[in-house]
């Protein structure tokens, strides 16, 4: 048999179908690059890892799928049949030919991964990660190319027909990449795994993790559908159901195995450890505050170990001082994370029953235990399991995470959050969390080194008047910013702290904080704590606000986002720019149900023109800001679409929002900047509009509510219309 | 004689599955390149305007000229039985002549099929028919390359035919590489800039000397081994 294999594999590669097939799966990555980009995200592992990645895996599928079927079709098609079954065992050289298409495919990612190592290394640079790039070609790649040329070789035993085979096996990637039943389950994504994005800072291990559960419940499927297939081999001249049930008698262990790996990979599916089971329609669920008026938290100790990389597991114990001030028993309720499970409670030391109530909703699970009449109650928790994330979207939101490169762990994932009243804000709250070594963890308290264990090293977190906090934990370094009267720090991951210094990003940023703070007003944060700035993954899909924690993402970083000259000269300025976020954007959001140019991003432009005219003069900021506005904007205008509108309508819808995402890109950000630069001559100068500005970031606007500001709220603050700044 | 050597030599050259690919590739990538940048307008101007189709077939031309190199390869490999056809009664230079416009006659299919797309694509979107104002772009942009690349083809083979497959390399590095308006192999910047310079909207589509002699220049470069190696070979 193996020198069968050997010479069947040879006779392969020297076929010129085989290398075609090569070909095509490593000339596709190309068009992934900028072509045809399948991902949206700007991460650089996105743009130059993922993109390519996917579209290659794709389209190896295919043709790997086309290769087996030329292949196994080859005897067939010449009536060569006679010949080859008396020289060798029709099942046999079945089997050698697909595990050859196999050893093809395997070679073929090798091929690629040397291939396209030395570019991808240079683009990405400092964010390249030799186990993402194997992960890549090795768990996403690779076993699509074998999948397609098992999926293949399934329909050939069944179909004995090639055109059919391929017919099928391309309906079948398809239907599970394109339409909302099956698209948005990663465990029906037998070709290239659910790939939302990529993390360039924070490793991608969930994603990772994820992937390999997919492949290992494929592998199960495909092996059991081949081995059943195999059964359908034609034999003495027998159709379908008669080959069946002759390969049924003879080949039973075959039958048997089939079985077993069929159940194994559904139960695989259906116990998967990864994603919650919120409800599809969770949006009509209505839910249950389960928080109790006469219960109160005097205080809480958390243990954690979240130290576990290999799988992720999380396990901690928890004690509660709770009052009882109902003087009967109540019941306390707990969420925590859908994949924990709480080991046992002692409630004053007595043993008590704990209850799952059983309903996923959106990464949260209630348990609860009873209390009893007593005033002052202890109740001790164990808990532990993998966490889970969201279902929705096919859980796209890799956040929550324990790896070796990042530790997300949000309130309901640290520990159980008892659904009841902190007492006081002076409510003591610590937790003792054991962190992968090397990590440096940031939350809403503060943290403290403890000490060393040989499972790594152990954080003191301690905070008051809360009963839970988030803790993300990475490669952080820290940066004092100074400059708004308030203590603010920046933590961003250590890839980056040449490329920060090398831009003096510090000192640009601190000059960004001082000028909002100055113009506009202090960032609003939890007063007496420290307001901390992180660079998060890019699985949170945006930046958020929350207590005296802000996110940026970290596209932000990429070495294009800080290259974009709209969003300002330089890198450093850049990231001032980003720093503008946290007054425009998630201090006040700017939106308007009516322009859909008016976002944060306009404001921040001009905010960050003023800052740099502050810094190094008019000269620089006209000739840096104002000047390549207008020129963009002329050129906006001077677009054919924006001339003659009536060839966009008679484009396709797909076509006229591409279009249309282009012209709303500038109007967005040099447009609305460029308004505003006019809306400021009118209402009498920057004071003026510093001082507009500064009332619309601590108000807000009255259209939507505080938390939003309009275009018609700042016209109005400007005592102007649409027409008189060109906004027409 | 020569006219069925010609047949022969075409259908052996159309008539395979590399054709086919090559066909198949350049479609998908016209498509591509048709509904991700053509489709906004190069330099302000409509999609179907001259300057938006000049760049569109400089998008396509080097895969249309490794397509042609690629063909070239045909008469260069080993499998070729050179001794046999240098006994038979033909004229060397005209055999020669007639292996070329095979080659170019498959060269002109593919850019053909690859411009016949974007018409379509024209018609179909915009219901828009006035192909003939594409037509200059479209030779500017193709004639002389595909002329460079026939002679540059014929030359490296006749020295050794893995030298053809260097010289797609080259070519297909050459189209990436920013070079000035002039030399440019593909036009993209004379297309992409040269139309805001005219200072209005839509201008008609004019030619630059300076291109111009960039183009013939590649012809010429192109043509002179064609007629070199012919002239030596007929003697």
């Amino acid at each position: 048999m193996r020198r069968l294999f050997r010479l069947e594999l040879r006779r392969l590669l020297q076929s010129p179908l085989t290398w075609l097939a090569a070909a095509v799966t490593l000339v596709l990555p190309l068009a992934g690059y900028s072509l045809f980009p399948l991902l949206s995200w700007t991460t650089m592992t996105t743009i130059y890892l993922a993109n390519p990645i996917s579209l290659g895996t794709l389209g190896g599928t295919l043709a790997f799928a086309a290769l087996t079927l030329y292949e196994l079709s080859r005897v067939r098609r010449f009536r060569m049949e006679a010949l080859t079954d008396s020289a060798v065992s029709t099942l046999a050289l079945t089997v050698l030919r697909v595990l050859s298409i196999i050893a093809c495919s395997l070679l073929t990612a090798v091929l690629g991964f040397a291939l396209y190592g030395p570019y991808t290394v240079w683009k990405l640079d400092l964010v390249f990660s030799l186990g993402d790039y194997a992960l890549c070609w090795f768990l996403v790649l690779f076993p699509a190319l074998a999948f397609g040329g098992i999926a293949a070789a399934v329909c050939d035993f069944i179909f004995q027909r090639a055109d059919v085979s391929f017919l099928a096996v391309t309906v079948f990637l398809l239907a599970c990449k394109v339409g909302n039943l099956w698209a948005e389950n990663p465990w029906w994504q037998w070709s290239l795994i659910k790939f939302p994005a990529m993390s360039d800072d924070f490793g991608n291990t969930l994603l990772f993790r994820i992937g390999a559960y997919s492949r290992l419940i494929w592998l199960c499927l495909f092996g059991g559908l081949f081995l059943l297939a195999m059964l359908c081999l034609r034999r003495y001249g027998k159709r379908l159901c008669g080959s069946f049930l002759l390969g049924l008698r003879r080949l039973w262990p075959c039958a048997l195995a089939a079985v077993c790996l069929l159940c194994g990979g559904g139960l695989l599916w259906r116990n998967q450890p990864f994603l919650d089971h919120t409800p599809a329609d969770w949006m009509s669920v209505e839910e249950v505050d389960y928080t109790s008026e006469v219960l109160h938290i005097t205080s809480t100790v958390i243990t954690a170990d979240a130290s576990d990389t290999l799988l992720g597991n999380v396990s901690g114990s928890a004690v509660y001082q709770i009052e009882n001030w109902s003087g009967e028993t109540q019941r306390l309720y707990f969420e925590m994370n859908p994949g924990y499970t709480i080991y046992s409670v002692k409630v004053n030391g007595q043993p008590a029953e704990a209850m799952d109530h059983g309903k996923d909703y959106i990464a949260g699970r209630y348990w609860s235990c009873e209390l009893p009449a007593d005033r002052e109650n202890t109740v001790e928790l164990a808990y532990g399991g993998m966490p889970q994330i969201w279902n929705v979207n096919g859980g796209a939101f890799y956040d929550t995470v324990v790896s070796r490169r990042y530790v997300d762990l949000n309130t309901k994932s640290i520990a159980p959050k008892p659904q009841a009243e902190i007492l006081s804000e002076d409510t003591p709250y610590s937790l003792e969390i054991t962190l992968p070594a090397g990590m440096t963890p940031v939350s809403e308290g503060t943290a403290e080194a403890v000490s060393t264990t040989d499972r790594g090293r152990v954080w003191s977190i301690q905070d008051t008047g809360r009963s839970a906090l988030s803790v993300y934990a990475a490669d952080f370094v820290k940066a004092d910013l100074e400059g708004g009267g308030i203590p603010i720090e920046f933590y961003f991951s250590e890839k980056h702290r040449e490329q920060l210094e090398s831009l003096n990003a510090v000192s640009s940023m601190e000059a960004a904080v001082a000028y909002c703070t100055e113009h506009y007003g202090p960032r609003t944060f939890e007063q007496g704590k420290p307001f901390k700035i992180l660079q998060l993954t890019e699985f949170q899909f945006g930046g958020f606000a929350s207590g005296n924690i802000s996110a940026t993402m970290e596209e932000s970083f990429t070495v294009e986002n800080l290259q974009d000259k709209e969003k300002g000269a330089s890198g450093a300025e850049v990231l001032a720019h980003e720093i503008i976020h946290q007054w425009w954007g998630l201090g006040v959001m700017l939106t308007d149900l009516e322009d859909p140019y008016w976002t944060s991003e306009g404001l921040t432009t001009y905010s960050t023109y003023r800052l740099m005219e502050e810094r190094y003069g008019e000269d620089y900021a006209r000739t840096h800001y104002l000047e390549p506005w207008e020129a963009a904007v002329e050129d906006s205008r001077n677009n054919f679409y924006v001339r003659h509108p009536e060839y966009l309508d008679r484009l396709p819808e797909r076509y006229r929002g591409d279009i249309q995402s282009t012209i709303q890109g500038v109007n967005q950000y040099s447009g609305t900047a460029l308004m505003i630069k006019r809306a400021e001559d009118l209402v009498g100068g920057r004071e003026a509009m510093d001082e507009i500005l500064s009332r619309l970031y601590r108000e807000g606007g009255t259209e939507l509510g505080p938390a939003y500001v309009t275009l018609n709220d700042f016209l109005n603050a400007c005592g102007l219309t649409k027409e008189a700044v060109g906004r027409v | 004689m020569y006219k069925k050597i010609f047949r022969y030599e075409l259908r052996r050259l159309l008539w395979n599955r590399v054709f086919l690919g090559l066909l198949l590739i350049l479609l998908a990538y016209g498509w591509l390149t048709l509904i991700g940048e053509i489709l906004l307008g190069v330099a302000n101007t409509a999609p179907f305007s001259p300057w938006s189709f000049g760049s569109y077939c400089g998008k396509l031309l080097p895969v249309i000229c490794a397509g042609e190199l690629f063909f070239l390869t045909f008469f260069t490999g080993t499998r070729e039985c050179r001794v046999l056809a240098d006994a038979s009664p033909v004229d060397p230079g005209r055999y020669a002549a007639v292996r070329l416009g095979a080659v170019l006659a498959g060269t002109l299919l593919l850019s053909v099929c690859g411009a016949a797309l974007a018409l379509g694509f024209y018609g179909a979107v915009f219901g828009w028919m006035g192909f003939a104002s594409l037509a200059a772009p479209g030779l500017l942009v193709l004639v002389p390359a595909v002329v460079f690349c026939l002679g540059l083809g014929w030359m490296l083979g006749r020295i050794n035919g893995a030298l053809l497959y260097a010289a797609i390399a080259g070519i297909l590095l050459v189209s990436q590489l920013p070079m000035p308006a002039a030399v440019d192999f593909t036009l993209g910047t004379f297309f992409g800039t040269f139309p805001k310079t005219l200072g209005t909207m839509d201008p008609a589509f004019t030619v630059p000397p300076s291109i111009l002699w960039g183009r013939v220049g590649y012809t010429v470069a192109g043509g002179i081994p064609i007629l070199f190696l012919w002239r030596r070979r007929t003697k």
